[in-house]
This record gives C-alpha cells, sequence and structure tokens, in this order.
C-alpha cells in the first residue's frame, strides 16, 4: 500500500490560557488515504475541529502545535514557509465550515468569490474565472447559476450557500476537503442533498475527505473509516462498517454515543444517556479521561491511563476492557461508580 | 380522552415593514389554519424543517405572540375560576357581536366571488384580502357562537341576559372560592406558627377564629350563589327546548364551548395564567437571564404566581426540591448561569419552567442545542416529569428520531401548514404524505442498512411563506404532484382514526410494511 | 422568619440600591456553599488583573484626592493675598530661601523684597539667590548677575529692592545693578525724567564706608541713612516714596534720622527723638483698636504713641509696626493682629518682610505676623523657646534666625513647585482648586446627562411606539444643535446677566449635561430593543412576570454595565468640553481657576515661550485625567462584554 495522502502523527495542539494550558488535541495520529472519507465524531470540546485546524495552520493566536507531524504527499507541513502554506491551503486542501454566512464575504458577488482561487492559483484572467465559476455552480447542482452567480450571499438560502461553500472548497480541485460541521446548520432535507452532493464530487474528483460532525448518522452515511475522540484524544478508530455493525469489541463512548441517541427504529421505553458532562479541559481526569462517565469503570482505569491499541483488523480502541460481551459479564471487575 | 387544549384555524401572519407607504400590506403567513386538540397527558410532537412555522406556534399557543386569526380554547381551568372579561362584555353585547359575525360573512362572501370571477387572474392580493376576510369572520362567529350558542341567532336578548345573570353569580362564587382557600391556607400558617413558637399563640388563635368566622360567612354566601346559578340555568335549559328543533338554532348551539378563549384575554387575565401555560427555549444560554442566581431565576415564577411569599423557608425548601428534582445539586443555589455547561443550564430551564406547577409545557427544541451524550439525559427527564406530575408536552423539533422517540401523536408542518398529523406509530409505518415520506427517508441513521436503502431527496429549499405557492405548498417539491395539486389547496382530513392527512393522495398506501416505496419515483440510494 | 427578612435590609437605603444595581441581589446565603461570584463581581475581578487599567484607577483616585482632599488643606485664595505682583511669573524653583553657605555661617547683610534676595558675609562676597526674570536681553539687567567689580570689592552693605540691588564697598563706593528704567540707579533709563536722580557724591565719588548707618531699598528706590543723619536717597520716587522729600527735611529740621523703613509707597523713619516721623504720609495715621465691645475704633497714631519713644521701626509692603521703650508693638495699616507677648519679656526688635513682620523678644523667642498666604509667619516652634536666637532678619518672604552668628533656622516661602502665573498666583494651588472645579462640573453635567438619558432611552426603548418616534425626533433635534456655538450663545447671554457666579457655574453645568445626553439615550434604547427580543425576556414574560419588573429587575440590570461605560467616557468629555468653553473665556470665570481657564492665560506666544509652566501642567494635568478615564472606560467596555467571558 503506498503511503498516505496525509497522516497525522502523534499531534498536540495546545491552547494557552490564563488558567493553564488547554491540551485540546492530545496525541493525535490518523491517516487518509486518496478518495477515502475519514469521519471525526466527538462531542463540543472533543478536539475534532482543533485537530482539522492543526493541520491547516490555522489556529487562534494563543494555540500552538506541541508536538507531532503532519504529513501530506509526502511533505512535512510544519516544516513549510508561510507562503507554501498559502498555496497548500485551498488549493491542495479545502475547508467548508459550518456557518456557510460566516464565511463568505457579504459584499461581494458570489461570482467574485469564487473566480478568487482561479485567478490567485491557477492565474486566470478575469473573464475565464467567471465562465469557470459560472461552471462550478453548475457542477454543484444549483439551478440557473448565472444568476446565482451574480446574487450577494445573503440572497441565498442555508443550502445554496452551503453549495457554494462547496463549489468554492472543490474549485481547485484539491486533494483534501475539511468540512468542518457542514451541514449542522441545514434541514434534514437539504441536508441530504448536500450529502449526495459531496459523494457524488467525491466520485467524480477522487478528493479525500475528513468530515467532522457530532452526527453519527451523518457518518454512517458519508464516512470510510471512522475516529471518535473524546477530551483530546482518539478513544476508537475503525472502519464504519465495523463501527455501525454490532460489532464484538468497542469503547464504551462509542457504545453509550450509540445508545444514547433516540434511533427511528427504536423501541427502548427509556434512553441510556452516557452520565455526567464532559470535562473541563483543565481539568481533566488523571486516568482514562472516560472513566468518570463510564458504567464500566473500575479501579484500574482511574489509576492507569489505557494506551489506543489494536483490537481487531482496522480497529484501535483506547480502553482495558475493549470487548463487549466481556465487560458486561459479571467477571468483570468491581464497577466503580465515582461522582 | 380530555382534551386540555383546542386550536381552531389558528392563523399567525407577521406583517412586513412596508418600503413604500402607497404599498400594500403583506405578510409572512407563519401559521396557516391550523386546528389541533392536545389531549392531557399526552405529548404531541411537531416536527417540521426551519421555517415552517413551528416555534410560532408553540408561542402562539402560549399568547407570546398575538394570534392573527382562529380561536385557542383551554380547557386546564373552568371559565368560572378565569373569570374572563370577554364573557361578560360579549353577553352584554350579544347582538352587537352577532350582527358584526353576519357582516363579516357578508363582505367574506363578497370576496370570494369576485375571486371565483377572476379565477386565474386573481391578483395575490385579492387572494390575500378574501382569505384575510374568511379569517375574519370566522374569528367573529366564534367569538359570539362559543359563549352564546344557539342564542346567537334565536331570542338573543333574552339568552344572554339569562346568561348573563348565571355567569354574574358563578364568577362570584369562584372568587369567593378562592378567597376560602385563602383562607385555609392563612388558618394553616398560622396553626404552623403556633407550633413554631408557643409564645404567639394566644394572638395566633384569636386570628384562627376570625378567620374561621369569616370563612363560614363566605361559604354561606358561596352556596347561595351557587343556588341561584343553578336557578337561572334551569331558566335556560328552559329556553333552550323550546328550539329543540331548530337546526339553525342547534348548528350554532353545537359550537358552545366552555374553554377559556386564550386569544381574547386580556394580558393582566393571561398573565394569571401563565402558570399553567410554560415554555422551554431551545437556547439555554439566552433564555437565562445572566444576571440572577439560580435560585433568583427559578423563585421568579413561584413570587409572581404567589406560591410562596418572597424570601421564605418553605419556598427555598420547595426550589431545593425541583432543583432536585430535575437534577441539580443543592449546592448551585447561589451559582450563577455562566457557570454552567448546557446541560446543566437546559435542566434549570426545565426547573424554573417546571416550579410553577404548569398542566402544559411547550418544549421548543429544547435539546436541540445540546451535545449528543446530554441530549438523552434531557429527554429522560423530561420524560421522568411527565410521568411524575401528569404533564401534557408540545415537543418541537425538527429531529424526526427524538420526536418519534418522546411524542405520543406527531403533527408534521410544512410552510405553516399541518399536512399530516398521526398516532406515532401510525405516522412511521404508514406515513401518507409525500412530504412526512421524504422527511423520513432524509434522516441519517446509524443503521448500517439504511445505506443500501432507497431514498427520496427532496430537491429545491423550502419557498418563501410572504408568497406561499397556491394550491397544495408542497407542490413545488412533491415527486407526486399533479396539476390538481398547483390550483386546489387540500384540506387536512382524516382517513383513519385519528390519522389526518392534507394531501390529494391521502388514500393511496405509499410504504409497505417493509419500508420499501409503493410508487415510482426518482429514487436514489446512498450507497457507495 | 424574622431574622430572614432583616438581613436583606442592612446599610443605608441608598447604598443598598447602588449595590444591589451594581452588584446584583445581596441576600444572606442560605445555603451552605462557597460562595460563587456574581457576573458583576467576576468583572471587576478580570478589570483589576490588567495593570493598565488598575494603574489608571489608582491614578485617578490620586488625582481625586489630590483635588477634592487637597483644598482642605490649601484653600485657593481668590482674594488679592493669593497674588503677589512681586512674584509674576516665577518659574517652578525651590531656591528662593536657598541660603549659600557662607551666609549661613557669617552674614554681614540680607535683603529681599521680591522674589530675589542679596546677602553680604563678613567677608566682603555677595551672594543673590532665588529667581528673577526680565524680558530685557541686557545681562546687567538681570539682579542674578552679579557685577564683576561687586565681585571683586570688599562689600559691606547690601539691599535688594524690587527689581534691583545696590552694594556697597569698603571703600565707600556705591554699586548698584539690575533694571534701571525707573532710576534705580545711574542717570539713563527712560523714565529717568520723572524719577529722582541719584546723588553726584554716590554716583562719582564715595562715601565713608564706616558712617553708612542704614542701607535700604524700596521697591525701586534706594535710601541710604549715615550716621550723622544724612539721607541719600533715588529711584522712583513718585512711585515708591511720594512722601521722601518730606521725610528727609523733617530730618534736617526736627531732629536727625535713626531708622528709615520703605513701605510699598512711602518711606518712613524715626528720629533721635524717638519719634515716629512720616512726612506728608497719611496713610499710617491712625491705629485700627478693639473698644471693650470688641468693636474696631481708630485712633491717631500720634496721639496713641503720645510720650513714649519708639525704639525701632519695621515696614512692610502696605503695613507699618512701631516698637515703643514699653514694649509695644503698635501697628498701622493691615489689621494683622499682634502676637501676645507673655509677662516678663519684651520684644526687643522688630523687622518687616515684604508681607509680613517679625519680632524678637528679650529672652530670644521669635514672634512672626502679618500675610501667611506663603508660609511667612510659621515660626519652627523651637524658636518659640527662650534663648533659641538672638538675631532674626526678616527679608522679602523669608525669615532667617541667627544665634551667635550662625543661622540656627529659616522659614518662609521656599519656592513655587509649578512656578506662578501673570498675576503671581500658585500655580500648584489653583490647579488643585481649579481640578476641583473642573471635575466637579465634569460630574454633574455628567449626572444631569445620564439621568436625562436614562430618562428617554428606558421610556423609547420600553414602550416603542409613538412614544419611542417623538422621544427619538427630539433627540434628533438636542443632537443636531451644534454644541459649541450653542454653548458660547448661551454662556455670552449669562455673562451678560448679572447672575452670580456660583449660579452662572451650575448653569454652565446643566447646560453641558443638557446637550451631551443625546448619545446616551440613542444607545440604552437601542440596548433595550435589543434585550427585549432576548430570550430571558420572552421567559419572563411566558412566566406572567409583570412588566414594570420585567423592565427593572430583568431589562436594566443587564444594560447597567453599557450604561457604566458611557457614563465613564462622558464625563472625561464633558471635563475637556468644560476646559475648551474656559479656554475660550466661556466658561467659568477668572479668578475662579478651573483647568481649562488656566490654559486660556497661556493664548499668547510669549507665555507659551517663556512660561511653558503656566500652560505645562494645567495640561499635563487634563490629560493624565482624561487619558485615565478613557483607559477605565475602555477597559470597562472589554470586561463587561459578555464575550470576554473566554478568557484567552
Amino acid at each position: 500500500m503506498s503511503a498516505p495522502l496525509l497522516e497525522v502523527k502523534n499531534l498536540r495542539t495546545y491552547f494557552k490560557t490564563r488558567n493553564g494550558t488547554v491540551k485540546a488535541v492530545n496525541d493525535v495520529s490518523y491517516s487518509i488515504e486518496r478518495g477515502r472519507t475519514l469521519g471525526i465524531v466527538g462531542e463540543s470540546g472533543s478536539g475534532k475541529s482543533v485537530s482539522a485546524m492543526s493541520i491547516l495552520r490555522l489556529l487562534d493566536a494563543n494555540g500552538y502545535i506541541a508536538d507531532g507531524t503532519v504529513t501530506f504527499d509526502g511533505r512535512d507541513l510544519a516544516t513549510l514557509s508561510t507562503q507554501e502554506m498559502y498555496h497548500i491551503r485551498g488549493n491542495r486542501i479545502s475547508v467548508i465550515f459550518q456557518e456557510p454566512m460566516t464565511s463568505l464575504n457579504p459584499v461581494f458577488t458570489i461570482k467574485k468569490q469564487l473566480s478568487e482561487p482561479f485567478i490567485i492559483h491557477q492565474g486566470m484572467s478575469k473573464k475565464e474565472a467567471a465562465e469557470k465559476s459560472v461552471e462550478m455552480l453548475r457542477s454543484v447542482q444549483i439551478p440557473n447559476p448565472e444568476a446565482v452567480a451574480r446574487q450577494y450571499p445573503h440572497q441565498l438560502s442555508g443550502g445554496m450557500r452551503q453549495r457554494v461553500m462547496i463549489a468554492m472548497a472543490l474549485s481547485c480541485k484539491p486533494d483534501i476537503l475539511i468540512a468542518d460541521e457542514p451541514t449542522t446548520a441545514l434541514d434534514v432535507t437539504v441536508q441530504a442533498q448536500i450529502l449526495r452532493l459531496m459523494n457524488e464530487m467525491q466520485k467524480e474528483n477522487g478528493t479525500a475527505i475528513m468530515f467532522i460532525t457530532h452526527d453519527l448518522g451523518v457518518i454512517n452515511e458519508m464516512a470510510d473509516d471512522v475516529v471518535v475522540m473524546y477530551c483530546g484524544q482518539v478513544v476508537e478508530q475503525a472502519p464504519a462498517s465495523l463501527i455501525f455493525a454490532d460489532c464484538e469489541q468497542s469503547h464504551p463512548y462509542t457504545e453509550g454515543l450509540m445508545f444514547s441517541i433516540p434511533r427511528l427504529n427504536d423501541d427502548r421505553s427509556k434512553l441510556d444517556p452516557i452520565p455526567g458532562a464532559v470535562p473541563h479541559p483543565l481539568d481533566l481526569p488523571k486516568g482514562c479521561k472516560f472513566a468518570p462517565r463510564c458504567k464500566y469503570c473500575t479501579q484500574k482505569c482511574i489509576d492507569e491511563e489505557p494506551k489506543l491499541e489494536k483490537v481487531a483488523d482496522g480497529q484501535l480502541v483506547r480502553c482495558f476492557y475493549p470487548s463487549k460481551s466481556e465487560r458486561r459479564s459479571p467477571s468483570h471487575g468491581e464497577i466503580t461508580v465515582n461522582n | 380522552m380530555e382534551k386540555l387544549l383546542s386550536i381552531t384555524n389558528l392563523k399567525k401572519y407577521f406583517p412586513i415593514a412596508k418600503s413604500s407607504f402607497f404599498e400594500k400590506p403583506m405578510y409572512v403567513r407563519a401559521n396557516e389554519d391550523i386546528s389541533i386538540d392536545i389531549y392531557k397527558g399526552e405529548t404531541f410532537g411537531l416536527v417540521g424543517e426551519s421555517g415552517c412555522g413551528k416555534s410560532t406556534l408553540g408561542r402562539v399557543l402560549l399568547q407570546l405572540y398575538t394570534q392573527t386569526a382562529g380561536s385557542s380554547m383551554y380547557y386546564g381551568r373552568s371559565l368560572d375560576q378565569v373569570a374572563p372579561g370577554y364573557v361578560i362584555d360579549t353577553l352584554k353585547n350579544a347582538e352587537r357581536y352577532a350582527e358584526k359575525y353576519f357582516k363579516a360573512k357578508e363582505r367574506a362572501d363578497e370576496l370570494e366571488k369576485k375571486c371565483e370571477e377572476l379565477g386565474e387572474s386573481a391578483s395575490f392580493f385579492d387572494l390575500q384580502d378574501k382569505n384575510l376576510a374568511a379569517a375574519e369572520a370566522q374569528t367573529a362567529l366564534f367569538h359570539s357562537a362559543k359563549i352564546l350558542g344557539g342564542f346567537m341567532v334565536r331570542d338573543t336578548k333574552k339568552g344572554s341576559e339569562l346568561l348573563l345573570q348565571k355567569y354574574g353569580f358563578t364568577f362570584k362564587a369562584e372568587k369567593i372560592i378562592a378567597e376560602i382557600e385563602d383562607i385555609d391556607l392563612r388558618i394553616d400558617n398560622l396553626e404552623a406558627l403556633i407550633e413554631e413558637n408557643p409564645k404567639k399563640a394566644a394572638s395566633a388563635k384569636s386570628k384562627i377564629a376570625s378567620l374561621k368566622k369569616r370563612r363560614e360567612e363566605l361559604t354561606e354566601r358561596k352556596e347561595g350563589l351557587l343556588l341561584s346559578a343553578s336557578a337561572i340555568s334551569e331558566k335556560i335549559v328552559e329556553l333552550k327546548s323550546k328550539y329543540a328543533g331548530d337546526p339553525e338554532f342547534q348548528k350554532y348551539e353545537s359550537m358552545l364551548d366552555d374553554g377559556v378563549d386564550l386569544t381574547r384575554l386580556k394580558y393582566s387575565e393571561m398573565r394569571r395564567l401563565r402558570n399553567d401555560l410554560q415554555v422551554i427555549f431551545q437556547d439555554p444560554y439566552s433564555s437565562l437571564n445572566p444576571r440572577m442566581t439560580v435560585g433568583q431565576i427559578i423563585e421568579e415564577g413561584l413570587i409572581t404566581h404567589k406560591f410562596f411569599k418572597a424570601g421564605s423557608k418553605k419556598m427555598q425548601q420547595y426550589v431545593f426540591d425541583v432543583m432536585n428534582s430535575c437534577g441539580l445539586q443543592k449546592y448551585m443555589y447561589n451559582r450563577y448561569p455562566h457557570q454552567f455547561s448546557g446541560g446543566q443550564r437546559q435542566r434549570i430551564c426545565i426547573a424554573r419552567s417546571l416550579a410553577v406547577k404548569p398542566k402544559f409545557v411547550v418544549c421548543d427544541e429544547c435539546v436541540s442545542a445540546l451535545d449528543v451524550s446530554i441530549q438523552s439525559q434531557i429527554i429522560n427527564l423530561l420524560q421522568e416529569l411527565k410521568e411524575k406530575d401528569g404533564l401534557t408536552y408540545l415537543f418541537i423539533s425538527h429531529n424526526l428520531s427524538v420526536v418519534r422517540y418522546i411524542s405520543d401523536r406527531i403533527g408534521v408542518m410544512y410552510l405553516g401548514n399541518m399536512v399530516e398529523v398521526a398516532e406515532t406509530d401510525e405516522l412511521f409505518k404508514n406515513p401518507r404524505h409525500p412530504y412526512t415520506i421524504a422527511l423520513l427517508s432524509s434522516i441519517p441513521t446509524t443503521d448500517p442498512d439504511s445505506l443500501t436503502k432507497e431514498r427520496i431527496i427532496l430537491e429545491g429549499n423550502i419557498p418563501s411563506p410572504i408568497k406561499p405557492p397556491s394550491g397544495c405548498k408542497f407542490h413545488t417539491r412533491c415527486f407526486m404532484a399533479c396539476d390538481k395539486c398547483k390550483v386546489v389547496p387540500p384540506a387536512l382530513e382524516e382517513i383513519s382514526p385519528g390519522h389526518f392527512v392534507a394531501c390529494h393522495f391521502a388514500d393511496k398506501q405509499k410504504l409497505d410494511e417493509h419500508g420499501n416505496f409503493l410508487f415510482d419515483v426518482k429514487k436514489t440510494t446512498n450507497q457507495r | 422568619m424574622e431574622n430572614n427578612k432583616n438581613s436583606g435590609r442592612k446599610g443605608f437605603a441608598p447604598f443598598r440600591w447602588l449595590r444591589r444595581m451594581f452588584m446584583g441581589g445581596s441576600r444572606e446565603l442560605t445555603v451552605a456553599d462557597e460562595r460563587y461570584d456574581s457576573p458583576t463581581k467576576l468583572a471587576v475581578k478580570r478589570f483589576f488583573r490588567k495593570p493598565l487599567a488598575t494603574g489608571a484607577v489608582i491614578v485617578l483616585a490620586l488625582m481625586f484626592a489630590f483635588v477634592f482632599i487637597g483644598p482642605i488643606f490649601y484653600p485657593v485664595d481668590l482674594s488679592e493675598t493669593g497674588s503677589e505682583s512681586l512674584h509674576k511669573n516665577v518659574k517652578p524653583t525651590m531656591s528662593l530661601m536657598k541660603l549659600p553657605k557662607s551666609l549661613e555661617e557669617n552674614p554681614a547683610d540680607i535683603s529681599s523684597r521680591s522674589s530675589f534676595s542679596i546677602g553680604v558675609d563678613k567677608d566682603g562676597n555677595t551672594y543673590v539667590w532665588g529667581y528673577y526674570y526680565t524680558p530685557s536681553k541686557e545681562a546687567v539687567a538681570n539682579v542674578m548677575n552679579i557685577p564683576d567689580d561687586v565681585k571683586n570689592s570688599k562689600i559691606v552693605r547690601a539691599a535688594a529692592g524690587s527689581d534691583h540691588c545696590v552694594a556697597i564697598d569698603s571703600e565707600g563706593r556705591v554699586h548698584a545693578w539690575g533694571e534701571y528704567d525707573n532710576g534705580q540707579y545711574g542717570r539713563n533709563g527712560s523714565m529717568i525724567s520723572v524719577c529722582r536722580e541719584m546723588p553726584d557724591e554716590i554716583m562719582n565719588g564715595t562715601i565713608d564706608a564706616s558712617a553708612v548707618k542704614q542701607l535700604i531699598c524700596g521697591n525701586q528706590i534706594t535710601a541710604i541713612l549715615m550716621d550723622d543723619g544724612t539721607v541719600y536717597a533715588w529711584g522712583n520716587e513718585n512711585l515708591s516714596a511720594s512722601n521722601l522729600s518730606s521725610v528727609i527735611k523733617s530730618g534736617e529740621d526736627e531732629g536727625k534720622l535713626e531708622k528709615l523703613a520703605f513701605s510699598n509707597d512711602g518711606i518712613y523713619a524715626i528720629n533721635e527723638h524717638g519719634q515716629f516721623v512720616s512726612g506728608k504720609s497719611q496713610k499710617f495715621d491712625y491705629v485700627s483698636l478693639f473698644d471693650k465691645d470688641g468693636n474696631v475704633v481708630n485712633e491717631n497714631i500720634y496721639d496713641y504713641i503720645g510720650d513714649r519713644k519708639i525704639v525701632d521701626i519695621a515696614a512692610s509692603g502696605n503695613a507699618i509696626a512701631l516698637l515703643a521703650d514699653d514694649g509695644e508693638i503698635i501697628l498701622s495699616g493691615m489689621g494683622y493682629v499682634t502676637p501676645e507677648i507673655p509677662d516678663g519679656d519684651r520684644v526687643t526688635s522688630i523687622s518687616a518682610g515684604t508681607r509680613h513682620f517679625t519680632a524678637l523678644t528679650e529672652k530670644g523667642r521669635v514672634y512672626a505676623w502679618g500675610q501667611n498666604y506663603r508660609n511667612q509667619c510659621e515660626v519652627p516652634n523651637e524658636l518659640q523657646e527662650e534663648g533659641a536666637v538672638d538675631e532674626v532678619i526678616a527679608s522679602g518672604f523669608q525669615n532667617y534666625a541667627y544665634k551667635d552668628g550662625k543661622l540656627v533656622d529659616k522659614w518662609g516661602l521656599k519656592g513655587y513647585v509649578m512656578g506662578t502665573d501673570d498675576l503671581g498666583r500658585d500655580v500648584f494651588n489653583r490647579i488643585m482648586n481649579g481640578g476641583r472645579m473642573t471635575m466637579t462640573i465634569g460630574a454633574v453635567a455628567v449626572i444631569v446627562s445620564t439621568i436625562i438619558g436614562i430618562i428617554v432611552g428606558c421610556v423609547s426603548g420600553y414602550f416603542g411606539g409613538a412614544i419611542d418616534i417623538i422621544l427619538m425626533r427630539v433627540t434628533e433635534i438636542f443632537g443636531a444643535i451644534p454644541f459649541l456655538p450653542f454653548a458660547l450663545c448661551l454662556s455670552a447671554i449669562l455673562q451678560s446677566s448679572d447672575l452670580h457666579e456660583d449660579t452662572r457655574i451650575f448653569i454652565i453645568m446643566l447646560i453641558l449635561g443638557a446637550l451631551s445626553w443625546t448619545g446616551l439615550a440613542k444607545l440604552i434604547r437601542g440596548q433595550i430593543l435589543s434585550e427585549r427580543e432576548r430570550e430571558f425576556v420572552t421567559a419572563a414574560r411566558s412566566m406572567g412576570v409583570k412588566e414594570k419588573r420585567i423592565a427593572f429587575k430583568h431589562i436594566l440590570p443587564n444594560i447597567v454595565s453599557v450604561i457604566l461605560v458611557t457614563v465613564t467616557l462622558d464625563f472625561a468629555s464633558c471635563m475637556l468640553t468644560e476646559s475648551s468653553l474656559s479656554y475660550l473665556g466661556f466658561g467659568v470665570r477668572l479668578p475662579r481657576p478651573t483647568w481649562g481657564n488656566m490654559l486660556d492665560g497661556s493664548r499668547n506666544a510669549t507665555v507659551i515661550q517663556s512660561f511653558w509652566w503656566r500652560w505645562l501642567f494645567p495640561a499635563i494635568f487634563l490629560s493624565i485625567v482624561v487619558i485615565c478615564i478613557n483607559i477605565i472606560g475602555d477597559t470597562l467596555r472589554d470586561v463587561l462584554d459578555p464575550k470576554s467571558e473566554v478568557e484567552k
């Protein structure tokens, strides 16, 4: 197998705050291959967006990469100059954000904003770029693209704006598309349209997609591989086919997430929520980060931190008791409830 | 089952700021002709995409927005208890009210005729005028008939006089009952005081004695009032029996309603009813006053509705109990909202709403803003509290799986209209409206099988609610639309008991028992 | 229950309201709990975490203390005594009492009249210290430059006038330097024709230095009294000693003069018979006495002296003191109160500075009286003890006390920290008192504008509809009034009317307030409109909370922070506006100081170039205060912004 297109290894991204250093991303590794989709799931504060922004070196002023490497197409992104990074961003790695209104400039027309990357990165003339941008709009299935191109962002609906964002992100045929909660602000019917569009575009261009979301359903539909993050760490990494099937081994957090959301074919009279809340980033537990909320927690979990270990082909789990049947059985060690 | 709320032809139009003085008024039609009944103890789920008017409906129900037309009858309290001023006013001016209705009706008919004549060429404003006139006529009818009944057309003067007398007695009696309850409460307080502080026993005892005397007096007066009320009721029945065979009389008589019309209450009257009708908002960050402590936030309602005296120990104890039942710890009492996470804030919102012992709670997207693992905690909490206190929920959400989980019945809304109402299982097993089907099929699930399932992906966006499409509003995106759909708006009809659909093809079954589509449309799968 | 009720009612009501408004509810905590901070307290904490803002608060607090507490100890003197014509435009200096070392050891003669002093030691060296400013470019015109021939001679006597110095060397030559325009010495100068000419024998010859009894200078006049009673005098006779001729004549006719003394405009003497000689001057013909009822009765000085002999005479600028042989000090002129001399002691000599007198008693005690505006009469405590001193020299605004020929103490005016202005008023004192005025005006104006702004903004924002439209139009009309011209017009109208100065100042405050509320009103209205739409207000309404309670309990606390920021910044701008108005001469009028009208005096180039202290210090103070307030306001805005809760 050839080297993956993008490889993140032992990435640590810290934020300096007045009250201490927040370890937003703490030793995270994953890789994306050409034409595949990597789904990153996690609750707010799990570090999923920060890890993606670290790849592009688009962190807030108080954030910095403390450790780890990001290798893109054989080059370490950390060593690149700012100028080279400009070339990579938008051209080879594109991003779609959650709220399209804030990422589109409200005072320029769609055409102007769309043609900019063509002019900058590919050196086209204004006219050529304008034609190309209309073409891009058509390719994201926007009806009447010539008219839309002349409009301003506020004149478009949420779904249309997100399409424009996708068109913009895909305009330079990037190798990787980072989609940071691209459909969270959209309605389900529009979300379905956008997801379908992204799938089609991927098939057409062979773009690798890094899909960040908190919605397990969307991940199921989109991702080939899934990374589950919790408190800045990867707690489970597995192929989507494995994680959503009732597999034998998993992290209790993944299991909890699956059970806590109501499903359409759900006959439970009561949901099984994960108790408690995500710990404060400055006050993380010593042992396993999930231990205080885990229903299988033992003394060992509180004292020691488990490592991300391979439990099956392609599946990595950060837990001392990865086997579902084992930890549910009475032979599982004494369960400590520490609230 | 007992009705708690009954909404008939509810309309909510938001006027749009005119850009010029001469422009005709235009409206955002947030809710259009919505009629639903909500029963005691059930959870009514409301789903729809953003902009479909589901949140507006929730707020109009609570009269946080003034209702444009239609009636919202509330049965949680009797008319006598509320004693609203509009009843007296209607009875005093019964003839004028009836007349007003007939005039409005005349105008509505006139405009309808005009539109029919114009046919295709009728302008947007013609239709809008017609629409508004019809709504006005209907509202006038509700105002009058719900109180007068058959007397609206026969014996108006005599009937209204008798009713006025009756209500005069019963309202007064209720007032006295409330006073008696108040006295009971004071007696209880004093008795508690005697136990706590024997020194003050003497003065307290004399107070109790005088209160008891007063109580007896009031009870006597109440009996007298009720007696005269029942005497008048007999007279009314007698008068009505005269028209037993009159169809016109019976037609209006059937509209008689003993609920409280929330839309007609005065601000101060509604204010007193507010503890019955509560709301939990979507955003737990903005719905808590950042400058009040948790204790103050929860106590605000209790003080307003005079459950307790401000600052009393009893109230604090009660607040602790409520907090405890909502999963909040005692020590959070003096904290400020900014010190809590989203889930805890939502718990505070719930505690605030439930502290005033409501009968009906509108949950307006109350879990949408929360993290996945927290959502289920809140849903479970809502379920628990409902069972404990026998609450009725109107659960508004865009998340079908959540709504399915929590609701007994579900209403699906599209562009201000209710397109389908059914019991939860029925709706998911046998959806009849194309929009419901599309909605169901577009939800991403964690089910591995769903990837291979056929699905319908709707094209386009929701049209503008300012100028909604004619006919069936969904026809622009519907995969089964025909020419009829573009012209004739379908009515919400009952196709099987409890299952209402607003579609011209409502009778056609659309899914088989395995969830496969029984019709031929352009389908896609999400298989990669 | 009872306790609970009382606990919420601690403290004086207005403070309670304030506390509730700014710090949130102050109810007793009944739950055992670590006390959690209210948003307001958090904001305060965040505020004081910023070093710049904390510094600004401290500086501002010091400024406040300076301008509000300072004047209690150093009140401004708006009367004549506050200004000192002899100390016009003195630069910031503390050298006025810096006696040279050699004079501390063995002084022969010390003399001073205005801001500089001259002294001669027993070795004949001459020293001049203090400060003198002359617009003239000539070196000789500046008294601070001692001519070389004075330096090279052995000087036995020296005296200082208000702008010139005279010295007599051991050979009897009379030297003089300093200003000469009024015939202070020599025969040139623009005014020489109306002055008494310098006698020839002095100008061209010498006198017997050992026979000089007294060398004394008046304002622009000099007199030498010889042992034989001869008086040589020259200088600006008309202005500084109009009775000069008559006194000299009296000396020739009635008895030889023993001692001379110059007041501001006259010369007085005692003669060998112990009589008081005042020549033609009738200025000091009366003494003010208290009768037994405490009323003031004027009595003729000659009658009052009667048969007593006068043994000593001293004259300050506008008063004269005579020492009678029975030890009584007879005072005429200003109504100064002479000190009480204890029984068994008696005054042996008196001496006069420019505005005060000093007396030495038999037992060596020192007393001083007269004007104390520049600390001339602050006799150190130890000098009031027996035998502390055997000689006291009062000169100008200073006093030097000697014992056994050595300086033991000195007191009086050290100098001016920030100099003086064109009327000789202490700039430091005026800054202190002017600051109080400026800040008071700023504060009152801000309070007025805040009250109007809050009322209009709240009513307009909360009720909306027609009221809103009307009030906002009114606000726009007020906002459209061009501020400066309007304020100028109003002030001008007020100036022409004969209102009391205090009333006028109060009206200025009101005008400032009444013209600056519009911004605040609009801001509050906007805030209320946006707060009204917040979900917690909807929540309160759905809870059935009364409208009034929503407005005051739910909405108002949320906009208090915005009001606070604006008011703080408005305070600075009101102060600046007051200063601009006063600078242009339409605000507070002189002599009442404000920082603005202190700058007003600096509108000409001379002042800006030569008297930098007159505009620099008020400007610095004004800037510091305004900058501090702005820093505080900006920081307040930052810390009260809910977005800043996410700390970086």
